[in-house]
Order: structure tokens, then sequence, then C-alpha cells
């Protein structure tokens, strides 16, 4: 794995190692250090766009392929981003009870999604109902609505 | 022109400035201007410590806010919006940096990332690895990230949060522009074009972009202070060659063909400020010492607070916390350091932090090696990483245990061809489509339609954030500079300056 650093980020944050040439871990990666950032833990300082498959970085992307050794720790981070850090782990934490509720991943990029359209996409005072018709609007194989409402709620509760 | 202007916005005050001549401004403008919090900008240089080596350079960011507020509105004149878009406008402006920090982007760095600590016994050798291995590892890269939101922490995104928060800053906007005018403008500092179509797509791009109004005012106005000439190009002829152009439901602010020299020259001369200016060696290594110190303060909650606490209790909070903003400005930086001279604060920091303090407030820096600059040009990464590692400067990094090295280096512009661009995009984007094809995520159709898609997408992104050349009002044509033969950055996209230089750290 070229780069230590995001690896390490990956590991910490979904306890598995990652593996830059699968598909899920990337995507994952994605949306974990979207939120990361936005929950003020200042491990990177990449910009997202909202792309097909949600809030995505062209350079994270790119940079996960590039060389660099450092890693992190989340003992290297003050105890507020740590804090924010097990949020996010502990809401990461999750499997599907059966085959109609998403995958790990479908997950990580519903929580990831609301939140990049509450904050960024639809007006500030948007409800619940108006953020995830647009979510299912733009991303039909997230329109398990159970679901949906309870990622609305883990977001919520992030970001409170 | 200046009557109907003032007439139509109402505009009844007027202000002297150095750099634009009179200022004309409204009441509402006033009020901003009367606020404590953008008051506070007084108290903010807009070049940090530059004015140690260019005396003249005391500009502050309130006068700077003032001077955007200013060209927006000329671009926004001259490309013909309505008098409440414009209003939006120049209020934006003339916040946009109302969340900035401490000695500007100095204090700033550590909010955005954390920057790594290094031991006290280790840390000549360990920021000298660093160094090496971003000479290893140097890479022209080819950005495909554009017009991108300011992340947490980012003086933007603070901006936006205080305009939220402060009751009275919204009072003004509501009455002046309407009270969809507060998320429109605090969208527009942040650089979110998510949210917005249309005109309102415009009027972030007046204030991020390639040919924003920020980049204009700062050019001129450092120029002017610190005595250099970088700040002299065509502005006139740029802005009355400004032109909105339709695309795919927003706008997109262009330039016609003729104002391409003064586009050529603008950018130009903003890279000869970058390295004459900002990349001045004595510059650098001031504002190294004190990003080295802000750094380990704000790790420690010493002096400088959290992220998290300037943001949720200083600016969420009521009353005692918005003092202690308001307060936030250089002189707390000076206060910091001064602090570092106490007898019982100093016993709790690392020596090179008391030292690099103690030297600042005499107005020392830690001292340039002769010899040890290296500076290249060149549009080769081959070149540039194989002229840094052949450097004596580089080759004595592993052994230097009393000397640090810093390496700085600027792009002429952000942009490659459009076709560099394309190739770049599809390289990663294929591969991406080929794995979720190989895991049966989705059916090849559905890739190749969600790949042009986003590629789509990310085109019009880079011509929002570019310089963009329109040809008869034609937004199939709309191309940036350096696709345009007629430019000079069609030869120069991709230069790059690097900066390799070397200081005592310990005498």
């Amino acid at each position: 794995m070229a780069n230590k650093y995001l690896a390490s980020i990956y590991n910490n944050l979904f306890d598995q190692r990652f593996d830059c040439n699968r598909f899920e871990h990337r995507l994952e990666l994605q949306k974990g250090i979207y939120l990361l950032q936005d929950l003020g833990v200042p491990v990177s300082e990449y910009g997202f766009s909202w792309y097909k498959h949600g809030p995505y970085s062209q350079t994270l992307l790119d940079d996960m392929y590039r060389m660099n050794d450092a890693s992190i720790s989340t003992e290297d981070l003050s105890d507020y981003s740590q804090e924010q850090f097990l949020k996010l782990r502990e809401a990461f934490t999750y499997s599907p009870l059966n085959e109609e509720e998403y995958n790990l991943q479908n997950w990580v990029e519903c929580v990831a999604s609301i939140h990049f359209l509450k904050e960024n996409v639809l007006p500030r005072a948007a409800s619940e109902e108006l953020i995830l018709d647009e979510l299912t609007r733009r991303k039909p194989h997230l329109s398990n609505f159970n679901l949906n409402q309870k990622a609305f709620k883990v977001v919520n509760s992030l970001f409170s | 022109m200046e009557r109907e202007l003032a007439k139509e916005l109402n505009l009844k005050h007027r202000i002297l400035d150095n750099v634009h001549g009179f200022i004309y401004y409204s009441d509402a403008e006033a009020q901003i201007m009367d606020e404590l919090l953008f008051k506070r900008l007084q108290s903010i240089k807009q070049l940090s410590l530059a004015n140690w080596i260019f005396p003249g350079s005391e500009h502050t960011r309130f006068v700077h806010s003032i001077g955007v507020m200013h060209i927006a509105d000329r671009i926004a004149e001259k490309i013909g919006l309505n008098t409440s878009k414009r209003k939006v406008l120049r209020l934006a402006g003339l916040l946009h940096d109302i969340g900035h920090y401490p000695l500007s982007h100095v204090c700033e760095f550590p909010y955005k990332k954390k920057l790594k600590s290094y031991s006290e016994g280790t840390f000549c050798k360990d920021v000298n690895n660093e160094v090496a291995k971003r000479i290893d590892g140097f890479t022209i890269k080819v950005e495909k990230d554009f017009m991108v939101k300011a992340n947490k922490g980012h003086h933007e995104s603070v901006g936006a949060l205080i305009i939220q928060n402060n009751d009275r800053i919204k009072t003004i906007i509501k009455n002046e522009c309407g009270e969809s005018a507060i998320d429109l403008i605090c969208d527009m500092i942040t650089g979110n074009v998510e949210r917005v179509t249309g005109e309102d797509a415009l009027l972030v791009q007046i204030l991020h972009s390639e040919l924003d109004a920020d980049g204009i005012d700062y050019l001129r106005r450092d120029a002017a202070f610190s005595g250099t000439s970088f700040g002299s190009f065509e502005l006139d002829q740029l802005i009355n060659c400004m032109k909105r152009v339709d695309l795919n439901g927003s706008q997109i602010l262009a330039i016609e063909p003729k104002g391409i020299a003064a586009a050529d020259q603008y950018l130009i001369n903003k890279f000869f400020s970058f390295s004459q200016v900002i990349f001045n060696k004595h510059i650098v290594i001031l504002e190294w010492m004190a990003e080295r110190i802000v750094a380990w303060m704000q790790e420690k909650c010493a002096c400088f607070p959290e992220q998290n606490i300037l943001l949720n209790e200083w600016l969420g909070g009521e009353g005692g916390g918005l003092e202690k903003y308001l307060a936030f400005n250089d002189n707390f930086f000076w206060n910091a350091l001064q602090k570092t001279q106490e007898s019982d604060f100093s016993r709790a920091l690392p020596k090179f932090i008391q030292s690099l303090s103690g030297k600042l407030l005499s107005h020392q820096e830690l001292k340039f090696i002769e010899g040890s600059e290296y500076k290249i040009i060149s549009k080769s990464t081959e070149d540039i990483r194989n002229e840094l590692q052949a450097s004596y400067t580089y080759k004595e990094l592993p052994t230097w245990t009393n000397n640090i090295a810093i390496l700085n280096e600027k792009k002429i512009t952000k942009h490659v061809t459009e076709e560099k661009f394309k190739t770049a995009f599809f390289e990663s984007a294929q591969k991406e489509n080929d794995d979720r094809q190989n895991a049966s995520m989705e059916n090849k159709d559905e890739l190749t339609v969600a790949i042009k898609q986003d590629y789509q997408k990310a085109l019009g992104l880079r011509l929002m954030e570019g310089i963009c050349i329109v040809e008869n009002g034609a937004p199939q044509e709309l191309h940036l500079l350096c696709d345009d033969n007629r430019s000079l950055m069609r030869q120069l996209y991709d230069t790059t300056l690097v900066l390799l230089r070397a200081y005592k750290f310990e005498d």
C-alpha cells in the first residue's frame, strides 16, 4: 500500500486493513475522510464535490496510489478530535441484517451523501423529507426508506 | 458614471483608498464596517510579517476587504448584474475575509490540517527528512478538483459561521438584500457552487475563481504597499472584456479574446509576486517560525484554542466567547509569544519554541545559509526533481542537526489543457468503473453513462474556476487560456517555481 497515511486513517475508522485495489475500500475512505474533515478532525485537506457516487475528491483518489510512508494514529489527535473519530467509527460499525439492507459501502455512502446534501446542496432549513427525497432521486440504489431515516438520525447525532 | 452608480446603489459615503481612489459605499455597508467583528480586521495584516522586509506592507485585511467589494462591483456592473444582485455581491466582498486568523494565513495552517509535530531532540533531522521526502516524491500534478467549498477550519468557513451566528450582521444583510441573501453570501464566501444555479453561480465565481475580485485587489494592493511593480496590469481592459455566458443552467464568468493579453499579464504578475515577495527568503523563514510556534500552541491548547473551541465556543457561544474572538488578531499572536518568555509558562515549553518565540519578539530570524538556495522554474517534473536531488542542500539534509531546509512551490496556473485534463480524468475514472463492474456492482452501460456525466460536471467546474475565453458569446466555444493559441498560458501552463533553501536553526 503506497499511501500509509491514508491507509492508517482507514484502518482506524473501519478496523480493517485498507486495500487500495478494492473499490469498496476506496469509496469508504472517500466518505470517511469527507465526514472526518467536516467533523473538524484535521487529518487532511481535500475538497469534495458531488459526483455520481456522492461526495468525492479526485485528488484523494490519486493520493491513494501515491507514496506516503507517514502514518497517523488517533492518539496523535486532540481529545476532541479523538472523540469525533470514535463517534464516526461507531456510526460506521454496521452490518446488514438481511439481503435487502445496505452493505457497509452503501451505508457509508448514504450517511455521507445525506450530510453533503444537507450542508451544501439543499436550503439550510430543508426538511428530512426533502433531503431523503433528493437522496433517492440522485441515488436510486439508496431507496431503503427506513435505513435512510436511520442514516439521517446518525448524521444529526454526529453533527449535533 | 460614478454619480449614476452612487444613485442606483444608494452609495452615500466614500473612503479614500490609495489603490483604487475613492470607494463609495452604502448605509448597509457602513453598518458592516462599524461592526466590531469587521473592525477586528484592522488588526490583522494582509501580509503577516512581510512588513519586516518590505516596510510599507502595513495594509490590513480591513482595507483589502473594502477593495474587494469595490472590484467585485466593477465586475458586476460590467457584466450587467441588476441592483439587487450587486448589493449581495458587495456585501459578500466586504465580508469575505471576516473569518481570517491572526497573521492571516500563517496562523491558519494548523487549523486546516494537523501539522506534523517533531520531538525536540530530533527536530532538525525530522524537518529535513520531510523536505527530502517531498523532493523525492515531487510531481507536477494535474489538478482535477475545482470550485470546491472551503473546509472546516478554513478562514472562509469561519467567516460563513460568523455570519450565520451573528444576529447583527444577519439583520443588516436581511434588511439590505432579504433573508435568502444570508445563505447565498455564505456560499459565495466559501465557494460553494453546489447550491446555486444561474446568476448566483456567477456571484460565487466573482469571489472565487482564477479571475476573482479577491486576487485582483490583493495583487494591486500588495504591490502598492510593498513597493514592487507586480500590481501594474491592464485592469480596466480586463474588466472591460468580461462577459457572462450561459452554460447548462449556470452562468460562467468569461472574457472576450481581446482580454487575453491582460489576463496573461495578470497571471504572470501574480506568479512574480509570489516569487519575489511571498517567497522572499526572509519572509519564508519568519512565517515558518511563526507557524511552528502556533502549531505547537494549538496542539497543546496553550494560548491558541483548538479548532472546536474556536468554532463551537468562541463563535457558537454568547457573550464571553465572542469577546475572545474579537481579540483574536495579530496582537493575540504577539501576546502569546510574550507569554513564552515568562518563567511559569516557559518551563513547560520545548526549548525550540521558546527560542523561536524569543527571536521573533526581538525581530530576529533564523539565519539564511549563503549558497543554499536553489531556484528552479520548469514545466518538467523530472527536471525539477533531478535538479533538486543534485543540489548540495539536498545532499546535506540527512547530516544536518542544526540546520533546517524549507521547500516552496507555486504553479503559474492551476490549469492544464483540456486534452491533458481529459486523459488524467478518464485514467482514474475508468479504473474506478472497471473495479465496480468487476465487483458486479453496476453494469457496463450504466457506468459509461456515469463516467460521462461526471466528466461533464468536472469540465463545468474547471471552466468556472479558470479564466475562460468566449468567442462570439457562444457557450460551446468556451475554453480556458491554456487551450488558446493566442495566450501565453498555452505555452506556460505547468510552469512551476520551486525554491529550496536552508537556515541555521541553532547558532
